[in-house]
């Protein structure tokens, strides 16, 4: 969700958003600077942390099928240079939360049973598939030197794995035991941030149980916790100014000084006298900081983006109705086109991802992939390239020349399901009304045959009740 | 291209300085003879005119022609420097030119080149030699509408000689070098390329030919340096030719009989020669050919000396890729050749060339290529597997099937094998980067493994480069395995000193190394006598032993420093104390004069030395700014040393120790950088600004000192009593407290005048009476940040001597007070906060004598900028602040004394 894409000085940010309510909203992409819209993506519907950018050249979003149509998710590619055409990547289940390692290599999911992924982005292999957690996995989060994962899940726990023991390929238990199990967060987790230095391996995490914990995820000790009276729903972090950002679920945005050199042991901090920040009118669901601004992203569709000097809202966007799930920054002058559309072969590239892991002993025979331009330059990076049984493990996944017509067959049949779903409904609706008709019409006949001196009065009375009572059905139904 | 012709050509990079005074020398060497144009005088050395008349003398007296006989080589070499120092060739005219100096170097040039045509269609091969040398060195340097207009004339003055099978070698080397010169020219110019392919076409042939025909190391050398500018510049000239390019260089490689240099150069063209077709395909099944190849060398030599799995799960992994195995390397009859002489060879040399393929392998891997391949990652790490296990020992089935000899001659090259190995891994872990984490495993086993075994200090000093290399690459999740490994054998590599104090002791002066040893001691802590205990005790090594080289003392070290860069976060673990204390023993020793530098400076030159020092200086750095807590226990010693370091001006020792002084001043002056308010309020619109810093700071202060109102009701009584004993807490309520003061204090200094005159007055006052440092008081402001920064750091830390400096700190902050109305507030203020920071003092950490004083220090500087705020608060700008007081006073202190008792039972 907060993923400050590193932007080098002389780029111009652009922020992306994205909801999770419909496929219909879509991804736009502002200018930060000027508020102009610079493309949208047409069809994303992304869950919370479900949206990355890769590299600074494609952005990686997961994909929520609100009505189960296929019941296995989807992983969007997008090209910032074909914003118009995904690359869709089936996974074995719906995968939530995404995290991607910063040279872009390694991408990480998790899905709701628990299961968390790893793919190798570049030759899209599915290295590593574990049970990691009890209960839904909410964030996911790469160390800043990539070698350890972090995750946490619905139920406050939160576990720090090594990439190496993960990824090893003759480690053939189904799930290698954690690192680090950080339990205390006695409520759902909803943000995870490390600090990008070496020395201090930092992890802040915050909670709906109105705390954010600060551990250090090397010794697993939990360093500080900072208690407030309100449930934290995101979290993040001015790395320079060594400020952090709480949001609340009353769309208010507490500013902190967090002090990175804390003290042995776990403290406990009250918050909640500093300095607050009010401007949204639904629970804050995504906080993000490029260099001089904060951008908080609210349930009640809007986005702004606050000045860090004056603390004063210097702009606005809004999403249509939709709650805004995520919000990237990435640095713009990538995405304008180049001018010599050069393809160049070995640049960095993001294969198919496939859906099943391969076996292990055909795993171990092939060849990993990688590019021969270790130093690239800049932005025009090189890695990898296709894998050779990339075919045959793919039956699933779509081609890419076909990703419009298996696009539109998508959205038809989720259209479908959703008529037939309010078709059942409404036939529901019709039955119970039906039946409370009948007994209704039993009673009258029962009253009429046994009490045929009743009053007329009573009658239109009963009558009255009858037609009451069914108008309330229909209420309650709809 | 001169490099390869002469010897005796100084190196063509050097530096023009260098050039300038070699010139001056030549002249007067040279002798000029007196000009013809004796007063054609010209304006100064840059003048253009000057050039062409160079040029002119230099063709007409200095260069051999038909019948004057060629003097002296050396004069040449004379010639090329003047040539490029001046770039007399290179006709670069300005607008401002005459056109009367341009027709004369142009003349001149064409002179030149008309004297080298002439040199070149003499018989005599030194001539020859001459005019095709300087023909290469006008390639280069001449200007390009020269070369556009004459590289075809010069392209068939030059092709002869290479094809010709009779000229000198010395001819057909210098046509060589030339002729790649001219390539790498043209390779510059993209609009020619159809002309200059077909150029480079007609070449490919007579090179081959020179690399199977001839007998000369130095022509295959000169025809393997061409191969490669031709493959990299014109690719497509070789694709025609790319079996016989292979199976030229293979047999080159594999029959044995060319020095080290050579076979280097050999395998770099090889695994150039994938790049002439730029494809994934031919790189990959290069790559196999090889490994195929290294295998059945390996299964040759290894015979009864291995496991059968290893080999068994190489071959394996060597068939996967592809159903058909490609031809072997170098085409079937060469392979059959081959096979045949292996039979009859030595092991020795199965095994060099097995070394010289793995370089090869490592260059295929870390050379650039232009499009993404395949990297057969396991299959590498499984070959160099292989050969890292064997280790020459014979297993007890296969001794009746060796003799002595044989074992002998395999146990004399493996090290060699074994360091190409680990030059192969350090390739394979620098070419694949991050992708390599699904076998980090993998290599860490390998690595622990062979860590153990290995003894020589050559391939320790691999190992540890290795070792570093997966740290940077793969952080802390790699330190967390390697960790332990990397101190055991560091540790065992660097406790010379151990081993040297035990010699000296036995020695004549046993006096003075056991004063030495007593200084070292008492001037580290007790943990630094623990690990030498231990260390003396866990490694035993005779008391004869030689010290380990210092190259490989170096290489642990910076393998440390790998570690504790990398792994700083380790901090809990055990070995952190063994390491701080052991970095800061060898970087004392290091600059103990005469010790370890007579002792070593006869057997390595002393620039090893002054490496092993600065190793030594960097790894301390490291040590010291890896320390987030408490302050690093060795920091004075480290600090003087680093001074001392500083003073050896010239050094590269003194650049580091400047360096480091500089980084390790944020570390004795922490700056916590303030808030961006702070710095924006400070720099600029201080005024506009200081509203919102009162609302920000008010608020966070809305009850005083940041500590909480009310706790919410469902956090019980215990949480906040804990709370409050909380020595950071306390720490934390004093630094807002500070901060308070200082933005208040600067806020009402640009709001009334008077009020500076208040604090300064009191400043000084504190300051006789205290005898603080002076500084302190009369800039104010400025010191109170440094204050508040100190406190954060230390106030947790401090030992007793908080509480020996109690009573004066409580003089000082009543002496202002006193005169204010809030007097009672602000001394009960004054004492929670000491009374707070006092309660950590049980638990006091190891504190040394020498910094107690800078600490007594920082209290009465806090204290002080205490009563500045009292002054400030008295002087009724802040009533708002000094109404709060009171009324938080009631809500607070209670609270406070409560807090107290508690810690104490506890």
């Amino acid at each position: 969700m907060m993923v400050g894409v590193g932007a080098g000085a002389g780029e111009i940010e652009a922020l992306v958003a994205c909801s999770d309510k419909s496929m219909k909203i879509g991804a736009p992409m502002w200018d930060l600077e000027t508020g102009e819209k610079l493309l949208h993506i047409p069809t994303c519907a992304s869950p919370p942390f479900g949206f990355l950018c890769l590299r600074n050249r494609f952005l990686v979003a997961s994909q929520l099928n609100k009505h189960g149509s296929v019941g296995d998710g989807a992983i969007s590619v997008w090209n910032f240079y074909k914003p118009q055409q995904p690359r869709l990547n089936y996974t074995a289940e719906a995968i939530g939360p995404l995290s991607c390692t910063n040279d872009g290599i390694y991408l990480g999911g998790g899905a709701l049973s628990g299961n968390a992924y790893i793919w190798d982005v570049t030759n899209g292999k599915l290295l590593k598939s574990w049970k990691a957690h009890n209960k839904s996995l909410n964030c996911m989060l790469f160390s800043d030197d990539n070698s350890l994962l972090i995750s946490s899940s619905d139920d406050g726990m939160i576990h720090v794995w090594s990439m190496i023991s993960l990824l090893d390929v003759e480690e053939t238990r189904g799930s290698p035991p954690s690192l680090h199990c950080l339990s205390g967060h006695t409520s759902s987790i909803t943000g995870l941030l490390t600090t990008p230095n070496n020395y201090f391996s930092i992890l802040i995490s915050s909670s709906l149980d109105g705390t954010c914990k600060v551990w250090d995820f090397i010794s697993g000790k939990l360093m500080q916790t900072q208690v407030y009276p309100l449930a934290i729903t995101s979290i993040a972090l001015h790395q320079r100014e060594r400020l952090l950002f709480c949001g609340t679920e009353k769309g208010t945005i507490i500013v902190n000084k967090l002090d990175v050199v804390l003290e042995e042991g776990s403290s406990v901090v009250i918050g909640g006298q500093p300095l607050e920040l009010k401007g949204h009118n639904g629970a804050i669901t995504a906080l993000t900081s490029s260099r001089t601004c904060l951008i908080s992203a609210s349930e009640d569709c809007s986005i702004c983006v606050w000045d860090i000097f004056s603390w004063e809202i210097v702009r606005m966007f809004s999403l249509q109705k939709g709650r805004v799930t995520n919000i990237v920054v990435v640095s713009r002058s990538l995405f304008l086109p180049t001018p010599n559309h050069r393809k160049v072969s070995n640049e960095y590239y993001v294969s198919q991802l496939d859906k099943y892991p391969q076996l292990t002993n055909s795993f171990k025979g092939t060849t990993t992939l990688l590019s021969l331009c270790p130093h690239y330059k800049g932005i025009q990076t090189c890695v990898d390239l296709r894998s050779i049984d990339l075919l045959k493990q793919n039956i699933s996944g779509s081609q890419k020349a076909d990703v419009p017509v298996a696009r539109a067959i998508h959205m038809k049949v989720e259209k479908s399901v959703e008529s037939r779903v309010w078709a059942t409904n409404m036939a529901k609706h019709v039955m119970v009304i039906n039946k409370q008709l009948q007994s209704q019409l039993l009673d009258l006949m029962q009253c009429r045959l046994f009490l045929p001196n009743n009053t007329k009065s009573r009658k239109t009375r009963k009558k009255l009740k009858f037609f009451c009572q069914t108008q309330e059905e229909e209420n309650k139904k709809s | 291209m001169l490099k390869t012709v002469f010897p005796l050509t100084p190196d063509s990079s050097l530096s023009l300085n260098a050039a300038v005074s070699d010139s001056a020398q030549i002249f007067r060497s040279l002798g000029f003879s007196v000009p013809t144009m004796a007063f054609d005088h010209f304006g100064n050395m840059y003048d253009v005119a000057f050039k062409p008349r160079l040029l002119l003398t230099l063709t007409r007296d200095h260069l051999p022609d038909e019948n004057s006989p060629f003097s002296n080589p050396s004069e040449l070499s004379n010639i090329v420097s003047l040539i490029k120092t001046h770039s007399l060739l290179s006709e670069s005219f300005t607008q401002s030119t005459p056109p009367k100096v341009m027709e004369a170097w142009k003349s001149a040039l064409t002179s030149w080149l008309n004297r080298i045509y002439s040199l070149l269609s003499t018989t005599m091969p030194d001539k020859c030699w001459v005019g095709i040398s300087l023909l290469g060195v006008t390639c280069e340097e001449c200007s390009s509408e020269r070369f556009l207009e004459s590289y075809s004339v010069w392209f068939q003055k030059l092709l002869p000689f290479l094809q010709s099978p009779s000229g000198s070698h010395l001819v057909r080397v210098a046509a060589c070098a030339s002729m790649s010169d001219l390539f790498v020219r043209l390779s510059g110019y993209p609009k020619i390329k159809k002309e200059s392919s077909s150029c480079s076409v007609k070449v490919v042939q007579p090179t081959l030919k020179m690399l199977s025909a001839e007998n000369s190391e130095a022509i295959w050398d000169a025809a393997v340096h061409l191969l490669c500018t031709l493959i990299t510049s014109f690719p497509f000239s070789i694709r025609n030719h790319y079996a016989s390019v292979e199976s030229a260089i293979a047999l080159k490689l594999l029959s044995g009989g060319s020095s080290l240099d050579m076979l280097k150069k050999l395998a770099h063209c090889l695994a150039l020669l994938p790049k002439s077709k730029g494809d994934e395909e031919s790189w990959s099944v290069m790559m196999q050919k090889i490994l195929v190849l290294v295998n059945n060398q390996l299964t040759l030599a290894f015979h009864g000396l291995e496991e059968d799995t290893m080999r068994i799960e190489v071959t394996r992994l060597l068939a996967l890729p592809r159903e058909v195995l490609p031809p072997p390397l170098g085409g079937y009859i060469l392979a059959e050749e081959v096979g045949n002489k292996a039979s009859k060879t030595s092991e020795q040399s199965l095994m060099s060339n097995a070394s010289t393929l793995m370089f090869c392998c490592g260059l295929m891997l870390t050379n650039s290529y232009p499009v993404k391949v395949n990297v057969p990652v396991r299959l590498l790490l499984a070959l160099v597997e292989r050969i890292l296990m064997v280790n020459g020992s014979l297993p007890q089935m296969s001794l009746p099937f060796m003799t002595a000899k044989q074992q002998e001659n395999i146990c004399s090259e493996l090290p060699v094998l074994h360091s190409s190995s680990l030059e192969l891994l350090t390739a394979i872990i620098k070419s694949m980067g991050s992708q390599l984490l699904p076998h980090a495993a993998y290599i860490v086993r390998i690595i622990t493994k062979y860590f153990k075994t290995c003894e020589l200090p050559e391939l320790r000093i691999k190992v540890y480069s290795v070792t570093r290399n997966l740290l940077i690459t793969m952080g802390v999740g790699m330190a967390l395995y390697l960790a332990q490994e990397v101190i055991n054998n560091a540790l065992a590599d660097l406790s010379s000193i151990e081993h040297k104090n035990g010699g000296i002791l036995n020695g004549s002066n046993s006096n003075t190394s056991a004063r030495h040893k007593k200084r070292k001691h008492s001037s580290t802590t007790a943990s630094l006598q623990e690990h030498n205990e231990g260390g003396g005790v866990g490694v035993e090594v005779p008391k004869n032993h030689p010290l380990p080289p210092i190259s490989l003392r170096i290489a642990a070290l910076e393998t440390l420093e790998a570690l504790v860069t990398v792994a700083g976060a380790l901090k809990s673990e055990p070995w952190r104390s063994k390491v701080d204390s052991l970095l800061i023993v060898i970087a004392m020793d290091s600059f103990k004069e005469g010790s370890v530098g007579e002792e070593k400076s006869v057997l390595e030159p002393a620039a090893n030395v002054t490496d092993l020092q600065l190793a030594a200086l960097r790894a301390l750095l490291v040590s010291f700014l890896s320390f987030a807590r408490v302050r690093p226990p060795y920091l004075s010693q480290g600090l003087e040393l680093f001074h001392r370091g500083k003073q050896q001006t010239g050094t590269k020792l003194a650049e580091f120790c400047a360096h480091a002084l500089l980084t390790l001043e944020v570390l004795i002056h922490p700056r916590a950088l303030p808030l961006v308010d702070y710095a924006y309020a400070n720099n600029n619109l201080l005024e506009a600004h200081s509203n919102l810093q009162h609302e920000y700071f008010g608020r966070s202060n809305s009850t005083p000192y940041g500590l909480p109102q009310v706790p919410p009701h469902d956090y019980d009584d215990d949480l906040c009593a804990r709370w409050l004993e909380n020595g950071n807490e306390a720490d934390e309520s004093l630094d807002k407290n500070t901060k308070y003061t200082g933005e208040p204090s600067e806020a009402c200094r640009a709001n009334n005048p008077e009020v500076l005159s208040i604090h300064v007055s009191s400043g000084t006052d504190i300051q006789e009476r205290t005898e603080t440092v002076s500084e302190a008081a009369t800039c104010a402001d400025v010191e109170m940040k440094t204050v508040e920064d100190e406190i954060n750091f230390k106030s947790d830390q401090q030992g007793e001597s908080v509480v020996q400096f109690q009573d004066p700190v409580f003089c000082t902050t009543n002496i202002p007070v006193a005169e204010t109305g809030s007097d009672v507030a602000d001394d009960s203020v004054s004492e929670k906060i000491f009374s707070d920071s006092t309660v950590p003092r049980n638990e006091a950490s190891h504190m040394e004598s020498g910094q107690g004083s800078s600490v007594n220090r920082d209290f009465k500087l806090a204290s002080q900028s205490n009563s500045l705020w009292k002054a400030t608060s008295g002087s009724n700008i802040f009533e708002e602040f000094v109404l709060q007081l009171p009324e938080a006073d009631g809500d607070d202190f209670p609270d406070i004394v409560d807090g107290d008792p508690d810690s104490d039972s506890e």
